[in-house]
């Protein structure tokens, strides 16, 4: 297969970095410790975050939500259809007796693993789970974001220690970033990164793993550019042919730990050139990564405007890829992404 | 029996959005045609908006006491205390959230005008008044689209609103 290689600059504060993407290969083994992989997502990304951790629970060890909702939202209320439930009731309720029930879900997802349909849903009370929302963020509402935090509570998680809630009154719907050149705080709108004083990319990975070393001013690694076809079933995942990791110069050779960063809506890297690489360079995450031995995962879909319906290019919480099997082991995107990780466990070549 | 119950309301509210938009389009539509712009015409177009508004408010409310005092009788609910403070509140949300966005509407239809005015000073010719009408029009088109784009979000989120409520009263119904 022919490689090529693109150039690609990663921006953080002042500094550019280019680093370099290898484009159109297979994503490479690189024997990671997978039993330390972890996951977090910004909006739908979130969503679809909520619903692998609780999916493939048993290959977990924490999650990261920011602005979505809990696990099998776009199911909670039977006389809505799950878009109906997905655009309202998980997204902008008019009040809290119409917004999602955290508790009533998890005791949802519980049936579930009885049926075999996800892993056994005892292996979350392990877990450790950051939530962000923004108090200005009229997208996905603080009131929907909150009962992810209740559905982690009825899994046995303790608020305060396992999970963490935290509100940042000033932000739009966007994952926060401490950059002063990016989206001013209390903004929604594309690229959906917002400068806000804290990094929750930062704050997620240090919840999930405990202290870590501050991230690094000059990435030492790589941005690899892969096939991301090789891992999905079916013609209606939604899903780009291309995905990208960020790998540190230490992961080589050592291995390293894997998290999963999903985007949101409109953040693919091929959204009609809207995001480009904003997405997997400009977060935060590749920074705190690189100094403490975590490839960053990069999945991506992408808009789809007649079937599957998905013009935005959302991650599937509502069933466009597979109506019945969105939410279980048996998804579509899910499955592609678990195989990506499961790649980066293999020992290398 | 969800539609049964909550139909007359969305379909009022609707009725109130759509004249409501329309309303400012044909003032819109107006503006554009008068040269040069002049300030009454601007104060015309906000009141034609906050008439629209009051009776997208009336029509709301009429159509919540109808709901109340013949649909769900008729269709046999067991509506108890719970389930209609429920629904007022539900009412309540729906009025605060169409303020907000009504607020917000006039204010994003003010920054254009407000811009226009300013620039009217640099003024040299008519083509700059042209080009400066021009420019005046597309804002207030974009916060006017903007506003209509909110409108249809507030009433989605009624209709599921309403189907929640009808649920939840429902499986109250069985379970009592």
């Amino acid at each position: 297969m022919m490689k090529k290689l693109a150039c690609v600059l990663a921006i953080y504060g002042t500094l550019q970095v280019p680093v370099f993407a290898d484009e159109s290969s297979n994503l490479s083994p690189m024997g990671a410790d997978l039993t330390q992989t972890s996951v977090s997502g910004l909006s739908s990304g979130a969503f679809m975050t909520a619903q692998i951790h609780s999916a493939y629970s048993g290959s977990f060890i924490g999650a990261g939500v920011m602005a979505g909702g809990p696990y099998l939202c776009s199911k909670m209320y039977k006389f809505n259809a799950n878009m109906t439930n997905a655009m309202n009731t998980c997204m902008n309720p008019l009040n809290e007796y119409v917004a999602p029930d955290g508790k009533k879900l998890f005791n949802e997802a519980k049936k579930l693993a009885h049926e075999g349909k996800i892993d056994p849903i005892e292996n979350l009370s392990k877990q450790r789970v950051m939530v962000f929302s923004g108090g200005k963020d009229s997208t996905v509402k603080p009131m929907v974001v909150e009962q992810v935090v209740k559905y982690y509570e009825a899994a046995g998680l303790k608020a305060k220690d396992t999970v963490k809630y935290q509100e940042i009154s000033n932000a739009g719907h966007a994952i926060t970033v401490d950059n002063q050149d990016a989206t001013q705080c209390e903004l929604s709108q594309s690229p959906y990164i917002n400068s806000c004083g804290i990094s929750e990319a930062k704050e997620i990975l240090q919840q999930i793993y405990g202290e870590l070393k501050p991230p690094v001013e000059t990435l030492t690694g790589n941005i690899v550019r892969f096939n991301q076809k090789e891992f999905i079933k079916g013609n209606r995942s939604s899903m780009s042919d291309d995905a990208f990791a960020y790998v540190p110069k230490t992961c080589e050779t050592e291995s390293c730990r894997v998290h999963v960063a999903i985007h949101g809506c409109h953040q693919g890297y091929n959204q009609e050139g809207v995001i480009n690489d904003n997405y997997y360079t400009k977060t935060g995450y590749n920074q705190i990564a690189d100094a403490n031995k975590i490839i960053v995962l990069y999945p991506q879909a992408q808009p789809s405007k007649d079937i599957p319906f998905n013009p935005k290019g959302c991650w599937d919480f509502w069933g466009y890829s597979d109506a019945d099997h969105f939410y279980t082991k048996d998804a579509p995107q899910m499955q592609a992404i678990m195989g990506m990780i499961k790649r980066l466990g293999e020992a290398r070549n | 029996m969800s539609n049964a119950l909550f139909t007359q309301w969305v379909e009022m509210s609707q009725e109130a959005l759509k004249k409501f938009t329309e309303t400012q389009s044909a003032v819109l539509s107006n503006l554009g045609q008068q040269q040069p712009l002049n300030v009454t015409s601007m104060a015309e177009m906000m009141k034609a908006s906050m008439q629209s508004f009051q009776q997208l408010t009336n029509n709301n409310t009429a159509a919540f006491n109808n709901l109340i005092s013949n649909q769900a009788t008729s269709l046999k609910l067991n509506v108890s205390a719970e389930a209609i403070q429920k629904l007022t509140e539900i009412m309540g949300s729906l009025t605060n959230n169409a303020i907000q966005q009504q607020t917000k509407l006039a204010t994003d239809c003010m920054k254009p005008f407000t811009e226009f005015l300013t620039k009217l000073s640099e003024v040299k010719n008519p083509e700059d008044l042209t080009g400066l009408q021009m420019k005046f029009a597309e804002d207030l088109g974009a916060a006017l689209k903007a506003g209509a784009a909110d409108n249809a979000q507030l009433l989605g989120s009624l209709q599921s609103a309403m189907t929640v409520w009808t649920e939840k009263t429902l499986d109250k119904t069985i379970d009592g």
